[in-house]
């Protein structure tokens, strides 16, 4: 496998190498949701890759190695020696579509040779936990199924992915990985630590929670929030919520708002949260962050590696970042610290994060540093 | 600026870098702001929590109060029939409440002695010891039955309950209990026990009772040897007949009293039919039985005064012994009845061994 990392900063940090052009080629990118300042070295990709599989989202910060970029683009080329690859994109037309997005994903990426899939969707109009319980529901346990969700900044605006070499809202796409010499790593954590009282949900439709112990959570936010109210819906991301889907559940999954509505008093969010089930408010620091990180870092199954070319592809959460500010780049210190030096890493700062939990079938995540790792095995290296 | 960085920066004369500045100032207004966040949502978090622990307590105390009411007004419901104890590991009452004024005549002062000191010397109470004692050793039971003395010297029966409590090393420290008064239904049990089991008219046993009776005996006891005096009053019929069923009845009693005055207590006495009565001696000593069944035929031949009737009649009485004439009883007391039949054809106010018939 060949692997080139690019970032573009008003200007190419140096030129594309255009021989790693072919069939069996993957480009990622990642960059700003501004697509003014990112069209032209988008659109001189499409027009040089012309056999390449091209994915892609619009982030809300982009990671190149261990720094943080604002409005760039950040591009990884590889061209994989035995690995093939499949492409899969599809228009979201609504939210609750999401399910049979999930599925129809499975069934079209399935192959009995199908290793991993790699999925990077809008930000905004999907509903992430359907879309993992479609793309589950379809698929063996044994594929590992890591990506994100689009972020627009901390706007909540809109998000885009790329779709035939074009950044395009509403649309999921993935790649599917098929071959016996391609790894697939995956890892992920948090840092979050509930606080507070917990809380029953006492009104709620899908991913959107009207009210909790009977009274409206937008109310309850705006009240923790005191004068950081106003920058709604970004600064909720201070406070996610931990879900207790019922008392008896051991499995806890971290929510994060997608959005609110003034007039109904709703907040949106990037997963289901049924009613009658136990929220509480999370709250974090950086060290316990950055830690978070490092711990995704150290999740990773690496056994199998053998100083191969290794792509770590960084997601981690939006909220994150709100509560990082200008220690952001310690978390990805953090995960370059424990991966190994060949490790080129890349990523974005997203709306949701998607990656296996311990049965192996994946979850939407929120709040998390996601780590995917991609290496092809080279029978050369002992 | 912010205030810090400024004095720092006068403080120290430092000459710093413009961006540097602006960075380092951003990082202080950052960390005031993550401070005003954290403190805003620890005051918040913790007045929530005070709320709730106090909605939860003001519940916790509603719960109490409704649950002794409730404990209240069931306590003053039963008062008349049940009151609670406590006794300690040594039975010292140390506790009872209101009601045992009710069901025992005595005030919740006076119950602080040992509980042997309220039940009477019925030797149903010894077993009750036995289990009362038990509960002392964490055993579990089903209620039982004792009778207990009630301050004014009449006679109570109590069903009990009681069950050790614990402590957090599930050792016992006391055992509390449940008393029940159920005089009116022990001893209508008791009567009615009596009434299936006996003659009506003469309180003696009934032909069914002395069938169990003996039956059981022989089933249950090895190298039994007993005897059965089957007696029949002659002439009754005609004290019947002329003198009406009322003296004939009383003929019955006033027979009966004779007869119990000769037989033992541990003797086995019934009425099998109208004039027919039954008296099952554990021996068989010809001598002693001779003496017995004389000494009946005599009593029974002496002249009865009935409402100012003088009444003469005698007794016939036929003689099996067991094993000897029959292992089976009803065998044995049909041949009893036989020896009885033939010292009536002989004469009457006599008695027959059966034995002897056959000679």
């Amino acid at each position: 496998m060949k692997l080139k990392s690019y970032i573009y900063n008003s200007s190419w940090n140096e030129h594309l190498d255009v021989s790693l052009d072919s069939t069996d080629t993957l480009i990622i990118i990642f960059g700003s949701s501004d697509l003014s300042l990112i069209k032209e070295p988008l659109n001189e990709i499409k027009d040089k890759f012309t056999k390449s599989i091209i994915i892609g989202a619009s982030s809300s910060g982009e990671i190149f190695m261990d720094e943080l970029y604002e409005d760039t683009l950040i591009v990884s080329i590889i061209k994989f020696k035995t690995t093939k690859l499949k492409l899969f994109t599809n228009k979201i037309k609504d939210m609750s579509d999401s399910f049979n997005l999930g599925e129809t994903l499975s069934n079209k990426l399935s192959d009995k040779d199908l290793k991993a899939i790699f999925v990077l969707s809008d930000g905004l109009n999907i509903n992430g936990s359907q879309l993992t319980n479609g793309i589950n529901s379809k698929l063996a346990q044994k594929t590992v199924v890591t990506g994100g969700l689009a972020g627009d900044g901390d706007r909540f605006l809109s998000t885009w992915t790329i779709v035939d070499g074009e950044a395009k809202e509403q649309y999921i796409t993935a790649v599917g990985f098929y071959g016996e010499d391609i790894s697939i790593g995956h890892g992920f954590n948090g840092g979050w630590d509930k606080f507070g009282i917990s809380r029953v949900v006492t009104k709620s439709k899908d991913n959107i929670v009207y009210e909790v112990d009977n009274k409206p959570l937008l109310d309850i936010y705006k009240t923790y929030l005191g004068d950081k109210a106003d920058q709604l819906p970004a600064s909720a991301l201070l406070f996610p919520l931990e879900l207790q889907e019922d008392i008896n559940s051991q499995e806890k999954t971290v929510r994060t708002i997608l959005g609110v509505n003034e007039d109904n008093k709703s907040i949106i969010f990037a997963g289901d949260i049924p009613e009658g089930s136990i929220v509480s408010l999370m709250k974090s620091n950086s060290n316990r962050l950055v830690d978070g990180a490092y711990n995704a870092a150290k999740s990773v199954d690496l056994s199998e590696y053998k100083d191969e070319d290794l792509l770590c592809i960084a997601i981690s959460c939006i909220g994150r970042k709100l509560v990082l500010k200008q220690q952001t780049e310690d978390e990805l210190e953090a995960t370059l610290e424990v991966l190994p030096p060949k490790t080129v890493q890349i990523g974005f700062y997203s709306y949701g994060e998607i990656s296996p939990l311990n049965s192996g079938a994946c979850d939407l995540h929120n709040q998390t540093m996601t780590l995917t790792t991609i290496w092809e095995r080279d029978a050369s290296l002992t | 600026m912010h205030r810090l960085l400024k004095r720092q920066l006068k403080k120290t004369g430092a000459k710093v870098d413009e961006n540097f500045l602006k960075l380092v100032e951003q990082t202080y207004i950052d960390m005031d702001e993550d401070k005003k966040l954290l403190e805003r949502s620890l005051e918040l978090s913790s007045a929530e929590m005070l709320e709730l622990y106090s909605k939860l307590e003001q519940n916790a105390k509603e719960k109490i109060r409704r649950s002794e009411e409730r404990y209240n007004k069931l306590i003053a419901a039963l008062s008349d029939y049940y009151f609670f104890y406590a006794h300690d590991l040594n039975g010292i009452f140390i506790y009872a409440s209101k009601s045992i004024t009710n069901i025992l005549g005595y005030s919740q002062d006076e119950v602080h002695k040992h509980f042997k000191e309220f039940l009477t010397d019925d030797e149903m109470n010894q077993a009750a010891y036995d289990v009362l004692n038990s509960s002392i050793d964490n055993n579990q039971h089903p209620p039982i039955t004792v009778s207990a003395k009630h301050k004014n010297g009449s006679i109570r029966y109590l069903e009990v309950t009681s069950f050790p409590v614990l402590n957090d090393k599930n050792e016992v420290i006391e055992v509390e209990g449940i008393a029940r008064d159920i005089t009116k239904h022990y001893l209508a049990n008791k009567q009615l026990d009596f009434i299936s089991h006996h003659d009506t008219l003469t309180n003696i046993l009934n032909r069914y009772s002395f069938y169990e009776i003996m039956q059981n005996l022989i089933k249950t006891k090895e190298n039994l040897k007993f005897s059965i005096l089957y007696l029949d009053l002659d002439h009754f019929k005609e004290v019947n007949d002329n003198l009406g069923h009322d003296v004939g009845d009383t003929l019955l009693q006033e027979s009966v009293k004779r007869i119990q005055r000769i037989i033992r207590k541990d003797d086995i006495f019934a009425r099998i039919g109208g004039d027919e009565f039954v008296v099952a001696l554990l021996e068989s000593e010809r001598e002693h039985l001779n003496t017995i069944a004389k000494k009946i035929v005599d009593i029974i031949s002496k002249e009865f005064s009935i409402s100012k009737h003088t009444i003469n009649v005698s007794a016939s009485i036929g003689i099996a012994i067991y094993p000897d004439n029959a292992v089976e009883f009803t065998k044995l007391l049909k041949k009893a009845d036989e020896a009885m039949y033939y010292t009536k054809e002989n004469g009457k106010n006599n008695f027959t061994y059966f034995s002897d018939i056959l000679k």
